[in-house]
């Protein structure tokens, strides 16, 4: 076993060093025949985006880091599961909403607010900076937790469609794809979400344009 | 055009979508209606804050995590799996389950049996019993039926003295 996982960590630390210039579809069929650099690649391409659709859907930093761990294993476990017919992005999606929304039925059980969990912890907006200025960097951390507290207030089937199209940027067919919707539904629900958010965003201009100046 | 059909055709609208019929007369709502345009632009200026916004990245050690818990399914299957393997291809419990059965099986088996046995050994013995008993007793009714019951009343009848029980009406 401990062979396993020293290869496994040799892989890893190998396709950092190579370039993939496969496509998604192509590394998970290479994956599904053994190869489990495939895999870590995969990892690579989809952790960060699926933390963030993650995060901003539930709104907590490290369950969202533990739900895209979890799709991560789910990817691995059920490699097979996966047939070409689909998008690979539109599959790892799926599997990290459905994940999600495990999550989120288990917290309305416990009766859990988000919100006010993330204004006890403070952690919620632990992001990782890559802003020069340090008063840049301020402003677009209060940005990004205006937006993240906005989409929060927004229902559910509105919250996954605004973060997959205006944050993670699929297409409206990708979308109806993850949420097994149809595509006037789902053009209707980002439509709406837009509105939504203004309501709650229509500053936000404002303060932009305070801050350049 | 009404506000709805406005508020409906906003992300068509900015993401060039629109039909151009539709278009014209989209543009000339909010020309002429300052709280169209400004919804609009308001909308256009969140989608793109959104998609600017700061993207929160994983933890460092993300990967490390990742393959210490694929390692440990993968070791907790292996368990499962060596020690589910233990006497053609039945693990210890169902092994067990099974063995009980058979047991419980074979003493019902056997238990049935003895009982039947028994029955009908009981059977036997009654059967021979009863038709004697059977005979006696109808040998006993046929005795009791030959006894004239005019005697009988008659006997019952010198028991009994009516003298002191016995009025005379005067004449």
């Amino acid at each position: 076993m401990k062979q396993t996982s020293y290869n496994s960590y040799q892989m890893l630390q190998d396709s950092k060093n190579n370039n993939f210039s496969y496509k998604d579809e192509e590394l998970i069929l290479q994956f599904q025949q053994g190869n489990e650099n495939a895999f870590v690649e995969l990892v690579d391409r989809y952790k960060n985006k699926l933390i963030n659709f993650t995060f901003n859907y539930l709104g907590d930093r490290d369950l969202a880091e533990d739900i895209v761990q979890e799709t991560m294993l789910k990817l691995y476990e059920k490699r097979h599961y996966y047939k070409p017919i689909a998008k690979f992005s539109t599959w790892i999606y799926t599997i990290a909403r459905n994940q999600a929304n495990t999550e989120l039925r288990k917290r309305k059980r416990r009766n859990i607010s988000f919100l006010s969990q993330m204004t006890k912890n403070g952690k919620d907006f632990d992001l990782d900076s890559k802003a020069p200025d340090l008063i840049d960097e301020f402003h677009n951390t209060y940005l990004a937790q205006r937006i993240n507290k906005a989409i929060q207030l927004l229902p559910e089937h509105f919250r996954e469609v605004i973060v997959l199209r205006d944050i993670q940027g699929l297409s409206y067919e990708d979308i109806g794809s993850v949420m097994d919707a149809p595509l006037g539904t789902i053009k209707s629900r980002i439509n709406r979400a837009r509105i939504q958010l203004q309501a709650e965003l229509h500053d936000l201009k404002k303060y932009r344009s305070k801050i350049s100046k | 055009m009404n506000r709805y059909q406005f508020e409906d055709l906003i992300s068509d609208y900015i993401e060039n979508k629109i039909k151009s019929k539709d278009r014209i007369e989209f543009e000339n709502y909010f020309a002429n209606n300052i709280k169209a345009k400004k919804l609009l632009d308001s909308v256009q200026n969140n989608i793109e804050e959104m998609d600017n916004a700061y993207e929160i990245q994983v933890g460092k050690d993300f990967n490390k995590k990742l393959l210490e818990k694929i390692k440990n399914q993968s070791q907790k299957r292996k368990k499962l799996h060596s020690s589910s393997v233990f006497l053609f291809g039945f693990n210890l419990s169902q092994l067990s389950i099974m063995v009980g059965l058979i047991i419980l099986f074979i003493f019902a088996t056997v238990g049935l049996n003895n009982e039947y046995k028994i029955n009908n050994f009981e059977d036997n013995i009654y059967s021979d019993e009863g038709t004697q008993n059977t005979t006696d007793e109808i040998a006993q009714n046929y005795q009791s039926q030959k006894v004239d019951t005019t005697t009988i009343n008659q006997q019952n009848n010198k028991d009994v003295d009516f003298s002191k029980s016995m009025k005379f009406v005067n004449d």
